[in-house]
């Protein structure tokens, strides 16, 4: 017929291409490289895994998808690997996929569904193959790493966000971040001999980040309000279950540098980001200016490759624009850029 | 983590008009006499006849089908929908039913999701800069208006008027509306109601990767009503009305499509009262417009799957707005005249949320310009307009005092009539930060200044003579347009907390093209055919360093385009009706992971009329929508429905 016809070449003019139209990559080996957790932006279901080789220096987007047929889903939150198989948590969609390590098929997806309302789950931890994933509703979720079941859920605070391991015991941080202005300030402390929450540490408003250091040490972030009151980092002992430390420098992100903290500052009036160098046996900071990441626009996280000794930036350029992973040597030195996807955060080095 | 959506369906009123006379000419025109709205020719909107075989669900179902509009929907029956016309932005276009504006100081945005169709008899964009002397000033000086009438709100003097439909169609929708309509030498009244209701479980097929699954629509219900009241006198030249309207819906919020995730529980409650009047003059040299309406709207809002420690969200906004004006206009001489206007909208806003800040807003307006025509063939307009803004907020701090002047320009050029008419305009408008924008818990800023418009048309238009067998008229206009200091969501503090600013800067080029056509072979058989086709190159000029420099900008297709074919014979009528944008990109960055697909819509509808005796008729309509079975979104993760059906009956009297 020929509307028909005229409407398909109607159509052909219709659908064009956007500006990256080179034909996407694909990586032989999950090897000798970094797999990059994208988040995406809410509802937009686009969030996904990028893998930078170092090999050649290319990046495959859309590595789960291509490999699975299907996509992540919507806001990827945590990145993790337990023994061969990597957890990424998805936040939005309410999911956990479960992935083989090195043939990158998925094993499971792990739905986080309690009835007809999303747990929405935020940071996984592991612990004697079990993993704890900390849900918004209120709860931390166990999950058995054989079975790929969800075993029990412990109450906690509310909106828990961070979770880290010290002393055979959890400490979940409580942002009560969806009940702004007033937000939680406790960490949960939970025993993983009983799988009960013991005890509730007052640290601050809006616990957010939280990491343990070589001297099973507690760091957790306090956010704060985003504006009056300002982001600091506190230290609790894991053994007493107190707050021994409160820090009185601006804070966004902690990371691991080998037995030290790089504590990231990020300026959001001024687009700068500083890095600092935190000495996790004095607690303080012994390098004020440790990193400078000119070529960065949005700190959004930061990770150190300990196998091949470099610095790897996740700048999500503004949130909304896709964004680059910034390799800096040793030094501080600017290396390469790789273009990921939309909003890159967490990364898992491979040999 | 704290993820505030700004998200309000609500639309403040459905409002009144004024008296005027129809004549129908072949059927299709519509020429209004004492009228807010002045047209020059039948083809520059969407008349009463072609809106019936439309046969859509709401006013945006109208408005898309004009040149340089781009809709944004959320879908479903009563679903968001905004328009904006020639890229400036939703909040820029003011929608104006039956000489009142409605208006929204909460969002800035009118949903036309809201607005039925199955009483609009006239719709039509004033781009083209015509003089609306009697239209509400906050209209006329908005970068972009559009013009509805109602039925029960235009009175002629054809006696009693009635009418009566039924409908039932796919997704389980049901609706009736009623009105009657009477009119003499002194007094008119009208009154109407209506129900709608529908479940919305359309099915549709989600593509996953490579893996596509059926999947169904839910909490996508929907019920509304609304009934109002106008009455009026007539003496020697003017006009005094009054009159009430009240709304309500009750409505599932569907939610984007999450994959792996189906919770949708999020609804919406509103009720929405006017209250409106008006007096008309017009005398030889003077005529004059006076004109008041007030406004209550309520919207609840609740969630019962929020993750909040009070075990979900319920809260409930009252937005209350009173516009009272006067407008006039006053022939000089033979070629002169001049048009004048001052308008007040106070508006308000009542959260039950504590934290919210209680804004009060008085809008002022003035107008003044002056027509001259010369040598018999130009048209000089020049327009002047002020508009002081004063804010206040009980609980915190204001956004402050504005006050702006905007100018308007225009020359026109037309030799003969039906021949080529040339037009050249230049307007400069800005659009105030809504309420949300300002004030909305952590998100908003009160310090966001108005965004501004410049835009600068050309355009010109063909027709034949309104008489004969085959009639034909074309416009085309091209247009530059700049918008500076445009506010948008942001990410400010971290990827959670975003606010409003004022960062981009855009500018528009873009090109319209309409034709429309009508042929009548003999007395019965008759065909019509209208196209348009809008060219809209939308760019990010912000930030020559940014990513998306030069890019197009989120959501305005490149490419429009209407096709609408219709036969008629005797008393039998189909019409094919089809609907098409190109590629949009669901964030500025233009690469092929922000890509929603174009898509084209089409739909097909057939009428018979029984013509009973003593002016009374019977009318069947059957429409197949999305012929094709389209599988779409217009904004991403929103699905639309794919095919689906209506049947209509319709009762009229005179």
């Amino acid at each position: 017929m020929r509307l028909i016809r005229l409407l398909s070449y109607l159509s052909v003019l219709l659908f064009s291409c956007g500006k990256d139209n080179k034909p996407p990559v694909m990586i032989n080996s999950v090897s000798n490289g970094a797999l990059v957790l994208c988040e995406g932006l809410f509802q937009q279901n686009n969030s996904q895994l990028s893998f930078v080789s170092f090999e050649d220096n290319q990046v495959e987007n859309n590595f789960f998808l291509n490999r699975n047929d299907r996509q992540l889903g919507d806001t990827g939150n945590d990145l993790k690997r337990y023994g061969d198989k990597i957890y990424v948590v998805v936040n939005v969609s309410s999911t956990i996929e479960v992935i083989d390590a090195l043939s990158f098929s998925s094993i499971k997806q792990i739905s986080m569904m309690n009835g007809s309302t999303a747990k929405q789950p935020r940071s996984i931890a592991f612990h004697n193959g079990r993993a704890y994933v900390t849900c918004f509703d209120g709860y931390v979720d166990v999950i058995d790493t054989v079975s790929l079941t969800v075993d029990s859920r412990i109450p906690v605070g509310s909106n828990p966000e961070g979770i880290a391991i010290a002393n055979n015991k959890l400490f979940v941080s409580n942002s009560g971040g969806l009940n702004g202005p007033l937000m939680d300030s406790t960490v949960s402390v939970i025993d993983l001999n009983t799988n009960q929450e013991i005890e509730k540490i007052t640290v601050g408003m809006n616990p957010g980040t939280i990491k343990t250091d070589i001297f099973d040490d507690i760091y957790v972030i306090v956010r704060g309000n985003y504006g009056s009151i300002p982001s600091r980092m506190k230290r609790i002992n894991s053994e007493s279950n107190v707050v021994e430390d409160s820090f009185n420098f601006n804070i966004s992100g902690i990371s691991h540098f080998n037995n030290d903290f790089l504590i990231t500052q990020y300026d959001y009036n001024t687009n700068e980001a500083n890095v600092s160098l935190f000495n996790t046996s004095t607690k303080v900071i012994e390098i004020a200016s440790f990193l400078n990441l000119n070529e960065v626009q949005t700190l959004y996280h930061l990770t150190f490759d300990s196998i091949r000794n470099r610095f790897l930036v996740s700048d999500a350029m503004g949130f909304t624009n896709s964004g680059y992973i910034r390799e800096y040597d040793i030094q501080g030195d600017y290396i390469q850029s790789h273009h990921v996807g939309l909003n890159p955060s967490k990364i898992l080095v491979y040999e | 983590m704290r993820l505030v959506i700004i998200f309000c369906l609500w639309i403040g009123t459905h409002c009144i008009g004024q008296k005027n006379r129809i004549q129908e000419i072949n059927e299709v025109t519509i020429t209004f006499n004492l009228d807010t709205v002045k047209i020059q020719n039948e083809w520059e909107g969407i008349n009463a006849s072609k809106i019936e075989s439309l046969q859509v669900n709401d006013a945006a179902g109208l408005i898309r089908k004009l040149t340089s509009t781009s809709i944004k929907s959320y879908g479903g029956l009563g679903g968001l929908k905004t328009v904006s016309s020639r890229g400036l932005g939703a909040n820029h276009s003011k929608i104006v039913a039956d000489g009142f504006s409605i208006t929204n100081t909460q969002n800035g945005q009118v949903n036309l999701g809201q607005i039925h169709s199955d009483n609009i008899i006239y719709v039509r964009s004033n781009s083209d800069g015509r003089s609306q002397f009697l239209q509400p000033i906050s209209a006329q000086v908005a970068g972009s208006q559009f013009s509805l009438e109602t039925f029960e709100n235009n009175f002629g003097n054809e006696g009693l008027q009635f009418r009566l439909l039924a409908k039932q169609g796919s997704f389980n929708q049901w609706g009736t509306y009623g009105a009657m309509k009477f009119s003499s030498e002194k007094l008119l009244f009208s009154g109407h109601g209506s129900f709608r209701s529908a479940d919305g479980n359309y099915p549709f097929t989600l593509v996953n990767g490579n893996q596509t699954s059926e999947e169904t629509r839910s909490n996508n219900d929907y019920t509304d009503y609304h009934f109002g009241f106008t009455s009026g006198i007539k003496k020697g030249k003017s006009v005094i009305r009054l009159g009430y309207m009240q709304k309500e819906f009750d409505q599932g919020l569907p939610g984007a499509v999450i994959l792996y995730n189906n919770s949708a529980d999020e609804r919406i409650e509103n009720r929405d009262q006017n209250l409106f009047g008006d007096y008309v003059f017009k005398g030889n040299k003077t005529s004059l417009r006076s004109f008041i309406k007030i406004n209550e709207n309520h919207m609840k809002y609740t969630d019962p799957n929020y993750l909040g420690q009070d075990g979900g969200i319920d809260i409930s906004y009252r937005n209350r707005s009173m516009q009272a004006g006067i407008v006039g206009e006053n022939k000089l001489a033979e070629n002169l005249k001049i048009y004048f206007g001052a308008e007040q909208i106070l508006s308000d806003l009542n959260v039950s949320d504590s934290n919210f800040a209680r804004p009060l807003r008085m809008h002022n307006f003035g107008i003044l310009g002056l027509n001259y025509s010369f040598l018999d063939k130009f048209k000089i307009r020049l327009q002047i307009s002020e508009q002081y803004i004063s804010e206040y907020n009980s609980v915190g701090i204001s956004a402050g005092n504005k006050f702006k002047i905007n100018p308007y320009f225009e020359i026109s050029f037309n030799p003969r009539k039906h021949l080529m008419n040339q037009k050249l305009w230049y307007r400069s408008s800005f659009r105030m930060p809504s309420f949300n924008e300002l004030y909305y818990n952590n998100i908003g800023n009160v310090n966001l200044e108005p965004e501004e418009a410049h835009q600068i048309n050309y355009g010109w238009s063909l027709s034949t003579s309104p008489k004969g067998m085959l009639q034909w008229y074309f416009r085309n206009n091209v247009y530059l347009n700049y918008v500076t200091n445009k506010i948008i969501a942001i990410p400010t503090k971290n990827l959670f907390t975003w606010s409003m600013q004022n960062v981009e800067n855009a500018r528009i080029l873009g090109a319209d093209f309409k034709l429309g056509s009508k042929w009548g072979i003999n007395e019965h058989v008759k065909f019509d055919l209208d196209l348009n086709y809008s060219f809209q190159r939308a760019v990010d000029v912000s930030d020559p360093n940014s990513p998306t420099y030069k890019d197009q900008i989120a959501y305005i297709p490149i490419h429009t385009g209407n096709i609408d074919f219709s036969i008629k014979y005797r008393t039998f009528g189909m019409r094919l009706s089809n609907y098409t944008n190109s590629l949009r990109y669901s964030l500025n960055e233009n690469i092929s992971a922000n890509q929603v697909e174009g898509f084209w819509v089409s739909t097909l509808s057939t009428f018979y009329t029984l013509k009973l005796k003593n002016k009374n008729n019977l009318t069947f309509r059957f429409t197949v929508k999305n012929l094709f079975n389209s599988q779409y979104a217009v904004i991403r993760s929103f699905v639309m429905p794919g095919r689906n059906y209506l049947i209509v009956l319709k009762y009229a009297f005179n």
